[in-house]
């Protein structure tokens, strides 16, 4: 006993700095499975979607998910190619963005609006570069893609605002961009409208 | 000999020696430094990615200014923001007997440096006689006239261009009102005050006479199906002939299917004040308000009533409830007021009742229950966990003969059972696991789920009720009364409101077409007493064919036409035009009442009862006249449903509103200021009054969209870079301990 508390005592500093060197291993460690995660499950689930666009129905993209692919979304000018997950809870925004399921899905046949969130430092970093007049698009299950025009953004402050379904699509994300640290009361929104066929056509 | 090879530097003290060995380091030490450069680059990836993102431009299309936290609410318009309009509400309502007279002051406040038009849209309880609109600027009072509907808007257009304050009030539906206000000028107010009548509801509940008056604040958003206006147009045509119908009310809605009204804000807190007097004309056992906070008053006959801290949100709708004592419960009133050489009467009777203990009395047929239940977007939060809870409590009171079925809908619908099933354990369990997984959300498609209770025939031997669980949030309630009327057969429709504020003139409609009852829950604590309440109607026998006879000597127009059928606990209510045909102002009679039942027995039995006028009645009481009005306006729009032709229906509306100078669907009122208040050159700027969003509804939570990736890499670059610097400084120190 006496000759651990001399050898603790004599190695404090070496104990000390190995203390510090697990926390920062483990904080990068956690730092960079968030990154892998959210990359390397789109690859996953892009295999699930495929199989969903074949069997016209929800495919889980590996055995214990709890969420499945509902949508694909693409800013063909970035190439920003995502699969939207159905759910926006954290177990789902950490493999994509969320579709969150009380909002009606994008280009369903009565327009309720529907709502799509990400993580801001992950899938949904784009939309820091997003401009009204960029044009997104969707597929859904049925396999059609739908055109969507950015037209507005906005800041909500989620102690003073509600956030309500409105006719067209949002994206959700927290604000601002930089942050460091999650839990931030601000979300940036971005509205987009669907385009109707002409506009599409027009716009080629 | 001096052999070199034999030469040991480690055998010489350190300190002793002359060469400057350089000891090669550790392996570990080499990954180490490895790993600590690999993460400086790192870090400066991430700062230098941080900058990248500070340069976000979001000067563009903003749809709220940055000033969050300010509590103020801005609304965009067509030159900038402009601060919203403040709203204050000032009810004052005057209770005697059955009759509430009613002031509502609604000032608009305009704290901008523009001149503004406000737009308001209100809810009043379904079967309010709204008889009168002043605008007030300051001392000034200009009484608004009443006018056929296309005119006082043609008149309001008028004035808002010329620069005149104006206001105008519409009905939008029987329970949804617009208010609008024209050139308030800058840092100034304009009031609107309107008078209405309101009846007092009454009901008995296990026996004891309830009297209830409920002044909603606040609307839950509606919504109107997308393929509403085809639907509609098309059900029209077949059954009138003529193409008109609701088309009004087609184009009223948004042709994108967004809510016709404004959507509630969160942050709105319109404050509303409120006095109220009651004279109940009966000693009283209680009196309460359920869903507010109030301070009573005793004041000799009389109770005043007013808000605990004087306001209050206008978030859910206020209630006062009061009971007499027992023995003084009334079994029939009569409520004389005359008016212009005429006498309205507003009569009232008990029905009968009948046992209800140990189901002695009660029916004893089985029954064949289809519950329909709104799992809609609306509903979510408090409305959800309510209309659950009434259901299941609902499932536990069916009895072992009943048949069941439960239906479940939002955008689409699902039943249970594809057909009624009995309502044994298993059915049962299977039906509460099916109540517990539902979760609100979607839109609010009512018919289809309606036409699948409704339209097939029930089992043989079976009565078939149909029960039905909503907060009513449709804007397609004429098509869908249409749909209740025509599908109905042998089938009851029962309505049970949900929530803090739901749509109560549908619920009380469509029971009315579904020859059924309703009842309302707003608080949790209330399911079990209503959902019994309910139960016990759904078991009682039913008071049909209502048949009044007035005395032989009057001339009598009585309202509603058809007296509907009355559950155990439900009065009669009829309001009168009477004109004693000898003109001799002599009212003295009986009136006779005879209805038909089904006893316990199954026999046919018939009621009957007399109410004996008094020589000597008071004949001043007051808004008699006006309910009388608004019941026959209710009882022609009525007619219109049930397929009577559009104009002609019109025609009588508008000639008992002008006369009774009442708000209806084809008149409004109109006030105007003479004189211009704002410069020609100065805009009018148009903005839409939010309502509160309702109480215990619950909104789309924001997701929580950030991760702590970015805070993980900068804590664990830090730290390592701490430790490595530790490591070097210690041995540095070590060397210097080496050659010192």
């Amino acid at each position: 006993m006496r000759k651990l508390t001399h050898f603790l005592l004599k190695r404090s500093g070496s104990l000390l700095l190995l203390a510090v060197l697990l926390v920062a291993l483990s904080q990068l460690g956690q730092g960079l499975w968030i990154f892998a995660k959210a990359k390397l499950a789109q690859y996953l689930i892009a295999e699930s979607w495929q199989i969903s666009l074949a069997l016209k129905q929800p495919s889980k993209p590996w055995a214990w998910a709890d969420t499945w692919p509902v949508a694909r979304l693409q800013w063909p000018a970035e190439n920003v190619d995502l699969y939207v997950l159905a759910g926006a809870h954290g177990s789902s925004l950490a493999f994509g963005p969320g579709h969150l399921q009380q909002t009606s899905l994008p280009g369903s046949e009565q327009d309720l609006g529907a709502i799509i969130s990400g993580h801001r430092d992950t899938h949904f970093k784009f939309l820091s570069k997003i401009k009204p007049g960029h044009r997104i698009k969707i597929q859904t299950m049925d396999g059609v893609w739908h055109d969507y025009l950015i037209t507005t953004s906005r800041i909500d402050n989620i102690k003073q605002q509600t956030l309500q379904a409105l006719p067209g699509l949002q994206l959700v994300t927290c604000y601002p961009f930089d942050a460091l640290q999650a839990g931030g009361d601000l979300r940036y929104i971005v509205r987009a409208e669907k385009m109707t066929k002409l506009q599409t056509f027009a716009s080629l | 000999m001096f052999k070199f090879n034999t030469f040991k530097p480690h055998k010489i003290p350190k300190h002793l020696l002359m060469q400057n060995d350089k000891p090669s380091r550790p392996w570990w030490q080499k990954l180490m430094l490895f790993i600590f450069l690999g993460l400086v680059l790192l870090l400066g990836l991430a700062i230098a990615d941080m900058a990248r993102g500070e340069s976000v431009d979001l000067e563009w299309g903003r749809e709220y200014p940055a000033q969050l936290g300010s509590g103020t609410l801005l609304l965009k318009s067509s030159r900038g923001y402009a601060q919203a309009l403040h709203l204050n509400t000032d009810i004052k309502v005057k209770i005697n007997g059955m009759v509430a007279e009613v002031t509502m002051i609604q000032e608009f406040k305009n704290p901008s440096e523009d001149y503004l038009e406000g737009v308001y849209t209100f809810p009043l309880q379904e079967k309010t006689a709204v008889n009168g609109m002043t605008m007030i600027i300051g001392e000034r009072r200009i009484v608004g006239k009443i006018k056929e509907k296309k005119e006082a808007q043609k008149i309001y257009q008028a004035a808002k261009k010329a620069g005149k304050r104006a206001a105008l009030t519409q009905q939008q539906r029987p329970n949804l009102f617009q208010q609008k206000v024209a050139n308030i000028g800058p840092q100034q107010s304009i009031s609107v005050e309107l008078r209405y009548i309101q009846p007092v509801q009454l009901q008995l509940a296990n026996g004891v006479a309830q009297f209830s008056l409920r002044i909603p604040t606040t609307i839950t958003p509606r919504y109107t199906p997308a393929t509403f206006s085809a639907e509609a147009r098309e059900v029209n045509v077949a059954a009138s002939g003529w193409g008109q119908g609701d088309v009004a009310e087609v184009q009223a809605a948004d042709p994108r299917g967004a809510p016709l009204i404004n959507t509630p804000v969160n942050n709105v807190k319109n404050p509303m004040s409120l006095a109220i007097r009651l004279r109940a004309g009966l000693p009283l056992a209680s009196l309460q308000a359920p869903y507010h906070k109030t301070v009573i008053d005793k004041r000799g006959d009389q109770h005043e009533l007013s808000l605990l801290n004087g306001v209050d949100v206008m978030n859910r709708d206020f209630e006062l409830h009061w009971q007499p004592v027992a023995e003084q419960a009334p079994q029939a009133a009569f409520f004389l007021q005359s008016q212009q050489q005429q006498d309205f009467a507003l009569l009232m009777v008990q029905p009968p009742q009948f046992e209800d203990t140990e189901g002695k009395g009660l029916q004893q047929l089985p029954r064949e229950l289809i519950f329909i239940i709104d799992s809609s977007g609306s509903m979510g939060g408090e409305s959800m966990r309510q209309a659950k809870a009434g259901l299941l409590r609902a499932l536990d009171s069916l009895s072992a003969n009943d048949r069941f079925n439960i239906i479940e809908f939002d955008s689409t619908f699902q039943q249970l059972f594809a057909r009624p099933v009995a309502a044994s354990e298993v059915n049962l369990s299977r039906a509460q696991d099916f109540v517990q997984r539902l979760v609100a959300g979607g839109g609010t498609q009512m018919l289809k789920p309606l036409l699948a209770a409704l339209t097939p025939q029930a089992s043989p031997g079976y009565i078939k009720q149909v029960v039905f669980i909503t907060d009513g949030a449709v804007s397609n309630e004429a098509q869908l009364f249409k749909a209740i009327h025509e599908t109905l057969g042998q089938a009851r429709l029962f309505t049970v409101a949900i929530g803090s504020a739901p749509n109560s003139f549908f619920m009380r409609k469509a029971a009315q077409y579904g020859r059924g009852s309703y009842t309302s829950i707003t608080l949790a604590s209330e399911v079990e007493e209503k959902v019994s309440l309910l139960f016990q109607r759904l078991s009682s026998p039913v008071l049909s064919n209502i048949r009044i006879q007035w005395p032989q000597h009057l001339e009598v127009e009585a309202w509603p036409q058809r007296v509907p059928d009355l559950y155990a606990g439900e009065p009669l209510v009829v309001y009168a035009k009477l004109s004693d045909k000898n003109a001799s102002q002599n009212l003295a009679g009986e009136i006779k009442l005879e209805a038909d039942y089904i006893s316990a027995t199954g026999e046919r039995q018939r009621w009957y009862k007399t109410v004996v006028l008094a020589k000597q009645l008071r004949s001043d009481n007051r808004g008699i006249a006006s309910l009388w009005g608004r019941e026959k306006i209710a009882d022609l729009m009525d007619q219109k449903i049930r397929g009577a032709k559009a104009s002609i229906i019109r025609e009588q509306v508008l000639a008992v509103a002008l006369q009774q100078q009442l708000l209806s669907k084809y008149t409004s009122f109109v006030a105007v200021e003479e004189e211009p208040t704002r410069p020609q050159a100065k805009v009018l700027i148009k903005q839409q009054v939010a309502n509160s969003a309702v109480k215990g509804q619950q909104r789309i939570a924001y997701p929580a969209t950030a991760t702590s990736a970015r805070w993980n890499l900068i804590l664990g670059a830090t730290l390592l870079l701490l430790s490595l610097l530790g490591l070097f400084l210690k041995q540095a120190l070590k060397r210097r301990y080496c050659y010192a």
